[in-house]
């Protein structure tokens, strides 16, 4: 695709705009080149080593066990969100923006106040032995509450964009509605459905404000960085910071590389 | 023999048709836009669940029999029935050659690439077997369309206007192959178009809708000979409502004429020429009546001469007659009457 682009002369409009942009990226990456430059890589190293272990595992499986409860079950909640136009699906969609609107602290307190030990959940959850408050459970609970509405909004929409007219197709070809779904809706949704999870999951690792309300232990990455910060201050707080960027951004640039890729190999 | 009927009320949106077509013959639904056309097509694939009270029957199995939404549904995988949408595309993540065997994952491949391969080779579609639909040209996509749609030997082709987007040329290619494959596979074709030229070129009989119902059935001959009313000789390119000398009224159609006074082939007028262009392979003339004074067209040969300005008589070569309320009449005394049942 890129290849076919041809470089226009410089005009006093592109130029503009491309002073924009820069000025757009400055802004957005000078402070992560700024930290890359100024960590001493023996401290960081020693930082990690000694309060980055635990909590990197934690919210490594954390947040896995999250994606996996929400592609399991976002995954058809976005297909029918995408082709159900009916009112109650509506509502639904609606529904679903709350967790996106509302600000994570906030959810955070509604967490508490619903899993928490005195809570409606919480109570029954007690008499089971399980808690939802400072457990992993509880990580979980915040993580999924704050990452879900992404990638069901990016499934829905990559349900949207697929061609009902070739699902049709399928069908009539003598091919069932569950293989149609296999073989041509999840193809062709695939590259939106990858972006969602990415998204989705960059959420999931970075979610700090729920978190730290319902789970103060255990640590996970972002709630052991804030900790430090408070604790021993910027220095032992900027190696953790490092550790979840390494984690929390490399699955959604790479996904955002191969849907490159993809769109120029495969789909329309 | 294919049995179809369907009612349905929903809203401004009327459909209440009802279609026999023989097995192996081609029918056109033909009609304006938004007259219900396409819905009948989904609703014989099988795509419109909602539809309340619908049957269809194709070669004695009921694939669809309901009354008040109760009944049998036999859903749309499961009929045998091939729908080709209106801009049907392929699926853009297979190539080619995945597209038109998609259907038939039981044959293996050997023999599947052996019954298919004279229409590949037909189509042009050989050298392309292995390329992604986007490679392709819009005509190559068609006739992929095409000859994926008869892969798995379809008793039924329903096709929605496959021909819309094409040019001229690669349109008849199409059309050939399609009456071609419909001959040899000896299936029965549903063909929605708004084209007459295409119905009629294509079709053994043509059901005009409107509205949501149909308004006419017969052969393509039938139907320009006998115009059951008005409004359905206006579809068939009819374009006024004239008086002959003795005041009745005839539809008067541009291509339908003769020059000269012929009274035993028809009615005969009377105008003045005011203009003439050329209109595909004719000349059209714009010719204004002397009785009324109503302008008209009317196609000649190439080879007639015509100035502007000349007068001119020529004869509607047996058209339709109509009551004033716009319901068709028969002449029986007429002269030519007598001469088009002894032609048929």
């Amino acid at each position: 695709m890129s290849s076919m682009r041809r470089r226009n002369p410089a005009n006093i409009g592109t130029v503009g705009l491309a002073l924009v942009a820069s000025l757009c990226i400055a802004f957005l990456l000078l402070p992560l080149i700024a930290l890359l430059l100024h960590v001493s890589f023996v401290d960081v190293w020693k930082q990690w080593a000694e309060s980055g272990e635990q909590p990197l595992w934690t919210s490594l499986w954390t947040s896995f066990v999250s994606m996996a409860v929400i592609v399991l079950f976002g995954t058809p909640l976005g297909w029918l969100l995408a082709r159900r136009q009916t009112k109650p699906w509506k509502i639904t969609e609606l529904v679903l923006l709350v967790p996106l609107l509302m600000p994570p602290l906030v959810i955070g307190l509604l967490l508490v106040y619903f899993y928490g030990p005195y809570g409606p959940i919480g109570s029954v959850l007690g008499h089971f032995g399980v808690s939802a408050s400072n457990s992993s459970l509880a990580v979980i609970l915040a993580q999924l509450y704050e990452s879900v509405p992404y990638y069901v909004f990016a499934a829905q929409a990559a349900f949207r964009q697929v061609d009902q007219r070739l699902e049709r197709t399928s069908l009539s070809l003598g091919v069932g509605p569950w293989k149609t779904f296999q073989r041509i809706t999840l193809p062709l949704a695939w590259p939106g459905l990858t972006v969602g999870f990415a998204m989705s999951f960059a959420r999931a690792i970075g979610a700090f404000g729920a978190v730290i309300v319902v789970a103060y232990h255990p640590y996970t990455l972002p709630v052991s960085i804030w900790i430090a910060l408070q604790e021993q201050g910027l220095p032992a707080a900027l190696p953790l910071a490092l550790l979840l960027l390494l984690v929390g951004l490399p699955l959604p640039i790479f996904v955002f590389l191969g849907r490159r890729q993809a769109r120029a190999g495969v789909s329309l | 023999m294919l049995e179809f009927h369907c009612k349905w009320n929903r809203g401004t949106f009327h459909l209440n048709v009802e279609l026999s077509v023989p097995t192996g013959s081609i029918c056109a639904l033909f009609g304006p836009s938004a007259a219900g056309k396409t819905t009948i097509l989904k609703a014989m694939a099988g795509f419109l669940p909602d539809c309340p009270d619908a049957s269809l029957q194709v070669d004695g199995e009921w694939l669809m029999k309901r009354t008040a939404g109760r009944g049998l549904f036999v859903p749309a995988w499961k009929r045998r029935l091939m729908y080709v949408e209106q801009g049907a595309q392929l699926f853009p993540h297979l190539t080619v050659a995945q597209n038109i065997f998609y259907g038939t994952p039981d044959l293996d491949n050997s023999h599947k690439a052996s019954w298919m391969d004279p229409w590949l080779e037909e189509f042009g579609l050989r050298p392309y077997l292995h390329r992604l639909p986007r490679e392709l040209s819009g005509g190559l996509v068609q006739r992929a369309v095409i000859a994926r749609a008869i892969a798995n030997r379809p008793r039924v082709l329903l096709l929605d206007e496959p021909f819309s987007a094409l040019d001229e040329e690669l349109r008849r290619v199409l059309q050939d192959a399609v009456l071609h494959v419909q001959r040899e596979l000896c299936c029965t074709v549903l063909l929605v178009t708004h084209q007459l030229t295409e119905a009629q070129r294509m079709a053994d009989t043509i059901c005009m809708i409107v509205d949501g119902e149909t308004v006419q059935i017969g052969k393509p001959e039938e139907l320009m000979n006998e115009p059951r009313t008005f409004q359905n000789a206006q579809l068939l390119g009819y374009t006024h409502l004239l008086r002959d000398s003795a005041g009745r009224r005839f539809a008067f159609h541009p291509s339908r004429v003769i020059f000269g006074e012929h009274p035993h082939l028809g009615p005969v007028q009377e105008g003045m020429v005011l203009g003439q262009f050329p209109h595909q392979g004719e000349r059209r003339v714009r010719v204004q009546l002397a009785d009324g004074g109503e302008i008209v067209e009317l196609s000649t040969s190439i080879a007639e001469d015509i100035q502007v300005g000349q007068s001119v008589r020529f004869t509607a070569v047996r058209p339709p007659y109509f009551r004033p309320d716009g319901l068709s009449v028969s002449l029986d005394h007429e002269p030519w009457k007598g001469s088009r049942e002894a032609s048929v």
